[in-house]
């Protein structure tokens, strides 16, 4: 049987998912592309080697429609043999486009893959695309789906996190994330977003707020208490009725941020790899995708993370460090004490509550962080685990080599 | 500088009046100058003490444009877009003041110069006739940099913008009045400040529409359906009507789209980008240099005989009331001169006049004319059949068939009739005029004009002078040309002149393509991609193909050339002579839709081996080039811009390309050396590179 090998990973940084941030003014085809022109110079790919380019978006509608894969490659030049598609598993497009990549190398029946994400929130809001767990009503009760800030809070409800505790949490993407652009530990996969003319519009992800303080942090307001009196904490509720009352603690401060962005990374077999001169960077061990329950939505890592760990067949024990998306704090916290994960190998660059989740791109960005931190860490095995909308989880184990 | 005066009734007067110019133009001094008189405008707005602005101008024209030769010198991509930025933040600038702006437009304003206007809140213009409206940029490859195309795309819809946007065309005022480019006219121009003022006081809504709501309006959002079936029309139809050639046109609707997807702000920075990109591409540098440069050069009278003074036709005659010769009435006396038009008869002279009303009559259909207006340019045509009625003429232009005994015949007889001063002029496309001048007592006062077809819209005259024709008459001759509005070229007379013997090259390419057996379609669309107006199968059709053959036998230029094979084939085997007689390369029948004819393939036999577009379309354009640097060379021509701009009102050479000679700048002159001994290897001697090439290339030397 074919390994999956990683050849390369690269992103845009993050912009400000609003009006005013930096790559607002930028298509997601071109953030794609810009991404595709990357790979192939920095790897003088001959790009007709490619089987298939597949990019994960979890909005997949106007600019962002239309298979952005197919469409970014014939844009960036590629040739019209390489074809490209689009899949959607929400927040965990981009991680699931790598372990869809992987799978189909490792079947044999293709050699070399390029996967990843994009999403342009501030362009492409959320929910532009509608859809039935949230807009149809007949759907939306069947399965009691609720808002995912009210979900996360009513993890740390359950779990009893506490507010401090939360923006502890916050605080400490924040410091991590700042050092961590400080010390240039992003510089090997982030490329600068130049415009037509070659004049950057970004050169580094501008969502972090390195002056943040627990103080600050407390004092921002719940987020989801309207939401969650408008009758989303009620359903939560039906569902867990052990419960009396959500509390809400999540805030702006302690949930992922709104960005514009993309990744990508250069997937193929061993073989294809040394005729085109590629040097792997890292083995893909597992890759697994689950799901659990839907009201709670934000739990699916864990059962993703278990069946990939026991294909990979390996224990949490054995993973010397973890990638857990910052959706918000409760969830990674909850994660971290299912899996007693010790805090200097969790998120050890910070997360999307720092840096910004731009959805479908946010699992591609984790990847490379973590190959990226293996790397500068000398360390062997990494996991990456991204929960999604409507329950779901996706996992994925590296090996460096 | 400007001049900012605040009157009692708190409306401050901006007047700009740029030093050591003839005309205010956009630049970094009138950044400069603006910058501090809009801060002080900000703080009396603020301060409540500011009713309104009016901006004027204390120049024949309110302001012309941008900096072109800042631009077409500008190098750095990084300077050009910091310089839009703060052109857009200037007008948005004004725009948000918080106060009526009004732009009083007491002449032309074009470019960024009516970009400004845009911006103001309301706009007046003096209906003189040469107030000229309008965004010409992309007529130079670039596109408006200031914020104008989000505003136009807003306020006028994708379609009405767009047609502005992309033809570039100046307009005189009631025209831009009734396409949404300004609000009012006034007919008296002392006017203008006090229509301004009361504007102004009638308090009127000043938030302009983009200011009023985040949201994007359903006429222009892109994500609705309806106007996304438009964009994919129009996109299709500018490769239509460009074949990519024109990356100005393209980056304009870009603009306009994506621009439709963000907020106001973002818009007009994605066109700063787009501009930025136009500013350093090789077709801006290619139109600007052949629209601007060169034909600035041109109208100096770079070529034109120095020590004499300037000459104006009060009234000239015309011989012959055909096409041409009542062409060359009518846009004569479009331009003030009086016409006598002569034929046989004067019906027939009527007729040519009939010519002239009806163009006119269009021009009032289309409101850019009044009835009045009509008549009065209508009365300058005097038809007769009398050569006496020449006797006040400053000028007789002879039009009549490429017949040399007629043309002889008709320049004794003018002679008789016509005063001292009068100068004789054969509109003649290859006829030696030291020839026909054989039979003049006053060979110096005779000279070839060879007008093009239709006269009204090809803006080119070729002025051919022969051994004897004087210093002063071709002076004179340039400066009639230029009194007619249309641009002189002043060529030797050899046979075929300039255009027509560097157009040939290219008729004659496209036919040794065929000869080799390159499908038919394939050569005319490698020509279309090329920038060329058509195929060359097509117009050697349109010019007949034993017009073409006797240049060759006249001149036994290229005896050996391949596509004389085929043009000989044709007229003499296969008697299809083109398309007067319906039958060339195509078949011309009017019931039927114009195809190529059945018999092409058999003659032509397909070769199995199909050449490359790109080695096809370089064959059509590199013949071009050479044989215009052999024009050079051979002193046909004098200047560089000649052959450029000739090239692309002669014959339709590819505009975006910037003529024949800046063709083989845009190339690379090293490079188009190279090529060419590539190509003279493959193909054979009609590619052999001119000696004034050559030695160029060894200097390193362009065609400036």
């Amino acid at each position: 049987m074919q390994e999956a090998y990683i050849f390369d990973a690269v992103r845009t940084p993050c912009g400000r998912g609003k009006v005013y941030g930096s790559l607002h003014e930028v298509k997601p085809i071109d953030l794609l592309c810009k991404m595709l022109h990357a790979l192939q110079e920095r790897n003088s790919l001959d790009t007709k080697e490619v089987d298939d380019i597949i990019v994960g978006c979890a909005t997949p509608v106007g600019e962002q429609g239309g298979n952005i894969a197919k469409s970014a490659g014939l844009y960036a030049g590629w040739p019209e043999t390489v074809p490209g598609m689009q899949i959607n598993r929400f927040c965990a497009s981009g991680l699931e486009s790598i372990n869809l990549a992987a799978m189909k190398v490792r079947s044999g029946w293709e050699q070399l893959l390029v996967a990843g994400g994009v999403e342009s929130m501030s362009r492409v809001p959320m929910r532009s695309d509608g859809g039935a767990l949230y807009n149809d009503p007949a759907v939306n009760s069947k399965v009691n789906y609720i808002p995912q800030g009210v979900s996360a809070d009513l993890i740390s409800t359950i779990e009893q996190f506490d507010r401090t505790q939360i923006d502890q949490y916050a605080l400490q993407s924040q410091q991590r994330a700042f050092h961590a652009q400080e010390a240039g530990y992003f510089d090997r996969s982030i490329i600068p977003v130049y415009d037509i003319n070659g004049l950057t519009i970004l050169d580094k992800d501008e969502h972090l707020r390195p002056e943040s303080t627990l103080e600050v942090l407390g004092q921002l307001p719940p987020a989801f208490a309207a939401l969650g009196k408008q009758g989303f904490d009620a359903m939560a509720i039906i569902r867990y009725p052990f419960l009396n009352e959500i509390e809400h603690v999540h805030t702006a401060g302690n949930s992922s941020g709104i960005v514009d962005g993309a990744g990508l990374v250069l997937i193929g077999n061993k073989e294809k790899g040394e005729a085109l001169g590629l040097k792997p960077r890292a083995r893909i061990l597992a890759a697994a995708a689950s799901s659990s329950e839907t009201t709670i939505m934000l739990q699916g890592t864990i059962p993703s993370t278990k069946k990939a760990l026991k294909l990979a067949g390996l224990e949490a024990k054995d993973i010397n460090l973890w990638e857990v998306n910052e959706a918000f704090a409760a969830p990674v916290l909850k994660f971290q004490r299912t899996f007693d994960i010790d805090n200097d190998i969790l998120n050890v660059n910070g997360g999307a509550i720092a840096m910004g989740h731009p959805l479908g791109a946010t699992g591609t960005m984790l990847l490379s962080t973590l190959i990226d931190e293996l790397e500068r860490r000398q360390l062997s095995i990494g996991l990456a685990t991204m929960c999604t909308s409507g329950g779901m989880g996706v996992t994925t184990i590296v090996e460096l080599v | 500088m400007i001049y900012y005066k605040k009157d009692n009734q708190d409306i401050v007067i901006i007047t700009l009046d740029m030093s050591g110019r003839r005309v205010n133009i956009i630049n970094h001094e009138i950044a400069q100058v603006l910058l501090p008189a809009l801060k002080l405008l900000e703080k009396s707005a603020k301060a409540g003490s500011l009713r309104g602005v009016i901006i004027t101008s204390a120049k024949p024209t309110f302001l012309a444009g941008g900096d072109l030769d800042y631009l077409h010198k500008a190098e750095n991509p990084q300077d050009v877009f910091e310089h839009t930025e703060i052109l857009t933040t200037i007008f948005r600038r004004i725009e948000q003041l918080g106060v009526p702006v009004v732009a009083a437009m007491n002449g032309s304003a074009l470019g960024s110069g009516y970009e400004l206007a845009l911006a103001c809140h309301y706009r007046i213009a003096w209906d003189s006739p040469n107030t000229l409206i309008g965004l010409p940029e992309v007529t130079l490859g670039m596109m408006p940099g200031g914020g104008g195309i989000s505003r136009l795309t807003w306020v006028l819809g994708y379609e009405k913008a767009f047609d502005i946007l992309s033809k570039g065309r100046k307009m005189h005022v009631k025209e831009a009045l009734q396409r949404g480019l300004i609000d009012k006219i006034i007919v008296d121009k002392s006017d203008l400040i006090r229509e301004a003022r009361d504007w102004i006081l009638s308090e009127p809504d000043i938030v302009k529409p983009w200011d009023k709501s985040d949201s994007i309006p359903t006429h222009i959002n892109p994500q609705r359906l309806k106007n996304s079936r438009l964009i994919a029309a129009m996109n299709a139809d500018i490769a239509r009507k460009t074949y990519h050639n024109y990356p100005a046109v393209q980056a304009i609707f870009n603009a306009m789209v994506e621009g439709a997807f963000v907020d106001f702000e973002t818009a007009t920075r994605i066109c700063s980008r787009y501009f930025t990109s136009l500013i350093s591409s090789k077709t801006c540098l290619n139109m600007t240099k052949a629209f601007w440069y060169d034909l600035n050069k041109i109208n100096k009278g770079a070529s034109r005989p120095k020590g004499f003074g300037r000459f104006r036709a009060r009234k000239i005659a015309i011989i012959g009331a055909g096409i041409m010769g009542s062409g060359i009435a009518y846009t004569s006396a479009l331009a003030g001169i009086e016409v006598v038009l002569k034929d046989i008869s004067v019906s027939i002279a009527e007729q040519g006049k009939e010519q002239s009303r009806q163009a006119l009559d269009r021009l009032v259909n289309l409101g850019k004319m009044t009835t009045e207006q009509k008549e009065e340019i209508l009365e300058r045509i005097h038809t007769t059949q009398h050569s006496s009625d020449f006797e006040d003429c400053d000028l007789v232009i002879e039009t009549v068939f490429e017949n040399p005994d007629l043309k002889k015949r008709i320049a004794r007889d003018t002679e008789m009739h016509i005063h001292r001063d009068c100068f004789i002029a054969s509109n003649t496309s290859t006829l030696s005029i030291s020839d026909l001048s054989e039979a003049c007592a006053q060979p110096k006062n005779y000279i070839g004009m060879h007008f093009f077809s239709p006269v009204a819209t090809v803006p080119l005259v070729e002025i051919i002078y022969g051994e004897d024709t004087s210093k002063e008459t071709i002076s004179r001759s340039f400066d009639f040309v230029r009194q007619i509005g249309k641009i002189p070229i002043i060529v030797k007379d050899e046979y075929g002149f300039y255009t027509y013997r560097v157009y040939r090259s290219f008729l004659l390419e496209g036919l040794a393509l065929l000869q080799e057996g390159q499908l038919p379609n394939a050569i005319e669309n490698a020509a279309r991609l090329a920038g060329m107006p058509d195929g060359p199968l097509a117009l050697a059709d349109k010019l007949s193909l034993p017009k073409l053959l006797e240049f060759e036998i006249n001149t036994h230029q290229q005896k050996d050339h391949p596509g004389l094979i085929v043009a000989e084939k044709m007229v003499k085997e296969l008697n299809r002579k083109g398309k007067a007689r319906q039958a060339g390369f195509y078949d011309y029948n009017k019931q039927k839709k114009v195809e190529f004819w059945a018999g092409l393939e058999e003659c032509f036999p397909q070769d199995k081996e199909q050449l490359d577009q790109q080695l096809m379309t370089e064959r059509l354009l590199f013949v071009q080039c050479l044989e215009a640097v052999r024009c050079l060379e051979e002193n046909i021509l004098q200047t560089n811009a000649e052959a450029n701009l000739g090239s692309i009102y002669g014959w339709g050479f590819a505009p975006f390309k910037g003529g024949v000679l800046q063709y083989i700048n845009d190339y690379g002159i090293s490079e188009f050396v190279a090529r060419a001994q590539e190509l003279e290897s493959l193909f054979g001697k009609r590619f052999e590179l001119p000696a004034l090439l050559k030695e160029m290339n060894e200097k390193q030397l362009n065609f400036n």
